[in-house]
C-alpha cells in the first residue's frame, strides 16, 4: 500500500500535470494563432481559461501543502503510525 | 528527466517547436547515458527518478558537467531543497510549473551562457573539424518559400565571376530532405519566411549523418517573431532582407551583400573555399 508521502507526492504530480497540460496550451495557442489567426475573443477567452486553470491549480497546490504539513506534524508519512512525544 | 511521461512528452513537443534538441528520460539510468552520450546545454531534471535518483544526477552533473545548466523541478516542496542548496543548481521550481516562468528561466540561462550556434542547434557530431572542409568549395543549401528569390540568391552565388565567391548552390524545399542529404550542404540559408517550420526543420538538420556547419537566417525583421527571435538569441546569425523585393529601406544588392560577408566569415571560420577574396 502506498505510504502518506507517496501519496501526497502522487496528487503533486497530477496537479503538476494539470498546470503543464494548461501552461504549454496556452504558449502553443499564442504561437500557432499567429499562422492561423483564431477570432480575437475566442482566442483572448482560451488563453485567459488556461491562465486560470494554472493559477487555480497552484491555488490547490498551496491548499495541499498545508494539509500536508499538518498531517507530517502528528503522522509518520513513512509509516502512518501517530509521531511520539518525545 | 522526469518520471512522469505525460510531462516529458508534453514538455518536448513545446520546447521542440521553439526550437531546441530535446532528449527526453523519465528513468535515472537512461538520463545517465543521455548526459555521457551527448552534449547537454541544459537538464530539466526531476528528483524523483525511478533507478538512480535526481541527486544523484545532479551531484553528477555538478561534477562531471559544469558547464551544463541544471534547473531542478520537484514535487517535493523543501524536503529535498537543503540538499540541492548543499549540490547547487541553476534554477529551483516547485510544481506545479508554470510554463511562462520555466520558459524564461531556460532562455535566460542559455542566453547567458552564450552557447554557439552549433552546440545549441546541433548534436556533437555535428561540429566538424575546420581542416574537413580545406580547399574545396563551399556547399551552399538556399531554403525559401520564395521562389523568385531562392532563383535569385542561386543565381547569384553560383556565378564565381558575379559574387566573387566560390560556392556549390543547391536551392529546396523542407520536403526535399533526400536531395538535401545528398548534397551534404556547409551552409544553409534559410528564410525566416518559413517561421513556424524553422524548429521541426532545424531538428531534422540534426539527424542528418553530416549536418551543416552554419546556419544563416534571412528575411523580412518584420516577421521576426518568437521562433526567430529565439534562434537568434541563441546565437544564430540573422540578415535582414525585406519581403519586397522593392522595398526601399532594404535595397537587394546591399542585402545580398550582406548575405554574402556572412557566407564569406562562416567560409573563413570553417576552412572552405567560398570567400575568393578572403
Amino acid at each position: 500500500m502506498a505510504t502518506i508521502r507517496e501519496l501526497f507526492h502522487e496528487i503533486g504530480n497530477w496537479h503538476n500535470k494539470i498546470s503543464v497540460g494548461a501552461g504549454v496550451t496556452k504558449e502553443i495557442l499564442k504561437q500557432k494563432s499567429k499562422d492561423n489567426p483564431l477570432p480575437e475573443g475566442i482566442k483572448g477567452m482560451l488563453i485567459k481559461r488556461f491562465g486560470e486553470l494554472e493559477r487555480q491549480v497552484i491555488g490547490a497546490e498551496k491548499v495541499l501543502l498545508q494539509l500536508k504539513d499538518t498531517i507530517y506534524k502528528t503522522i509518520d508519512p513513512d509509516t502512518g503510525k501517530p509521531r511520539t512525544k518525545d | 528527466m522526469d518520471d512522469e511521461k505525460f510531462v516529458t512528452d508534453t514538455l518536448e513537443g513545446f520546447f521542440r517547436s521553439r526550437g531546441y534538441h530535446i532528449f527526453k528520460t523519465e528513468d535515472g539510468e537512461a538520463a545517465l547515458k543521455i548526459i555521457e552520450n551527448e552534449r547537454l546545454d541544459l537538464v530539466l531534471l526531476d528528483i524523483k527518478l525511478p533507478k538512480v535518483d535526481g541527486i544523484r544526477l545532479l551531484t553528477y552533473l555538478r561534477r562531471d558537467y559544469p558547464r551544463t545548466r541544471v534547473i531542478v523541478m520537484t514535487a517535493y516542496d523543501l524536503e529535498y531543497k537543503h540538499k540541492i542548496d548543499g549540490i547547487g543548481c541553476d534554477a529551483f521550481f516547485l510544481k506545479p510549473l508554470l510554463i511562462e516562468e520555466l520558459t524564461r528561466t531556460v532562455e535566460e540561462l542559455l542566453s547567458k551562457e552564450q552557447i554557439s550556434r552549433e552546440s545549441a542547434i546541433l548534436p556533437v557530431e555535428a561540429k566538424r573539424t575546420t581542416a574537413e572542409g580545406s580547399g574545396r568549395k563551399a556547399r551552399l543549401l538556399i531554403v525559401s518559400p520564395r521562389i523568385l528569390l531562392s532563383g535569385l540568391l542561386k543565381d547569384y552565388f553560383s556565378h564565381e565571376e558575379i559574387c566573387q565567391g566560390n560556392y556549390e548552390v543547391m536551392e529546396s524545399g523542407l520536403g526535399q530532405l533526400d536531395n538535401i542529404k545528398k548534397f551534404k550542404p556547409d551552409i544553409i540559408l534559410l528564410d525566416v519566411a518559413l517561421v513556424g517550420l524553422l524548429g521541426e526543420f532545424g531538428t531534422t538538420l540534426m539527424k542528418l549523418p553530416q549536418p551543416p556547419k552554419e546556419i544563416i537566417l534571412f528575411g523580412d525583421p518584420a516577421i521576426k517573431w518568437e521562433e526567430v527571435e529565439v534562434l537568434i538569441r541563441r546565437g544564430i546569425k540573422f540578415i535582414e532582407m525585406p519581403q519586397d523585393l522593392r522595398d526601399e529601406r532594404y535595397p537587394i544588392k546591399e542585402t545580398i551583400q550582406r548575405l554574402h560577408n556572412a557566407l564569406k566569415e562562416a567560409c573563413v571560420k570553417y576552412g572552405l573555399k567560398g570567400g575568393l577574396d578572403g
